[in-house]
């Protein structure tokens, strides 16, 4: 069953409200496109709720500034359940640390927080949750329209204030 | 109160997006009062508070919104074709589409304002 069909000329179920859509992205450009965090550090806790969500949507796709700026697919890669121990900035594990809170309970517990006051700003701090939990927010929203398990892996621009977070 | 020694604010400019998206959840197509019914029964679940629904006053539709919000926030993947045939019975596309949007907002505030000892 289609959850959600597309409207005629649509896309994606959120095509019956454009206008909304709209401001979804808007919002979501600007955190990507606009902030403070660097983008492979956003896309890395973009990847890791994926995985955890298991979006079969988010996890394929890669945003070209990440990409550009180093996270190619070995590290994606590592982006798994044995990530303490990988080779990965400390920066990356500790936004992924950050991710796991945010799906879980949304709780940051003593030694979180102090591990990323040492290495964030408040102002980068704030944005690495927004942009995370606004991932989330498309992750289970793709998940309960019934997104495929799974999608070849496609790069597409990283979402600016007036584009689309979704490949045409 | 926040655990951050700055504001937990977003940049003036981030957070106006963040306004004309929210704020416009109502005002798209959607009963104002289901869409405060499914803020408040997210905030709950996410806060771990007693659910503030009042469950003699809800209608059949806001029940359906209510039930897809809960499974939305505990587990997307439990989602069913039945939820939303629920919903399509009691709601237009439109509606849904909105419907969808708005619990993944209110997931997403909840979560931020969790995190970060902010209300």
């Amino acid at each position: 069953m289609i959850r959600l069909s597309p409207p005629p000329g649509g896309m994606m179920p959120f095509d019956h409200q454009p206008e909304l859509w709209a401001a979804f992205n808007r919002y979501y450009g600007t955190l990507w496109s606009e902030g403070v965090v660097d983008e492979a550090t956003k896309e890395v806790g973009r990847l890791r709720n994926a995985r955890v969500t298991g979006c079969g949507i988010c996890k394929n796709l890669r945003f070209a500034g990440a990409v550009e700026a180093g996270l190619d697919e070995d590290r994606v890669a590592l982006i798994d359940d044995d990530y303490a121990a990988a080779e990965l900035p400390d920066r990356w594990k500790l936004t992924i640390r950050l991710a796991d809170a945010l799906i879980g309970d949304a709780r940051i517990d003593e030694p979180l927080r102090a591990a990323l006051l040492a290495e964030f700003s408040t102002e980068e701090i704030v944005e690495l949750t927004a942009t995370i939990t606004t991932a989330i927010a498309f992750s289970k929203a793709a998940v309960a329209f019934g997104a495929p398990a799974e999608m070849p892996l496609v790069v597409v621009p990283t979402p600016t204030v007036d584009g689309d977070v979704t490949p045409a | 109160m926040t655990w951050l020694p700055g504001p937990a604010e977003l940049p003036p400019v981030t957070y106006e997006r963040f306004r004309d998206l929210y704020d416009g959840l109502w005002q798209a197509g959607l009963d104002g009062a289901t869409l405060d019914l499914c803020r408040d029964r997210v905030a709950s679940l996410l806060r771990m508070e007693r659910d503030p629904t009042d469950w003699t006053a809800v209608t059949d539709a806001q029940r359906a919104a209510l039930a897809f919000a809960e499974q939305y926030v505990l587990d997307p993947h439990g989602l069913r074709d039945a939820d939303f045939e629920a919903l399509h019975a009691q709601f237009a596309p439109e509606q849904i589409a909105t419907l969808v949007l708005a619990v993944a907002m209110f997931d997403a505030r909840s979560r931020f304002e969790c995190a970060l000892e902010v209300q």
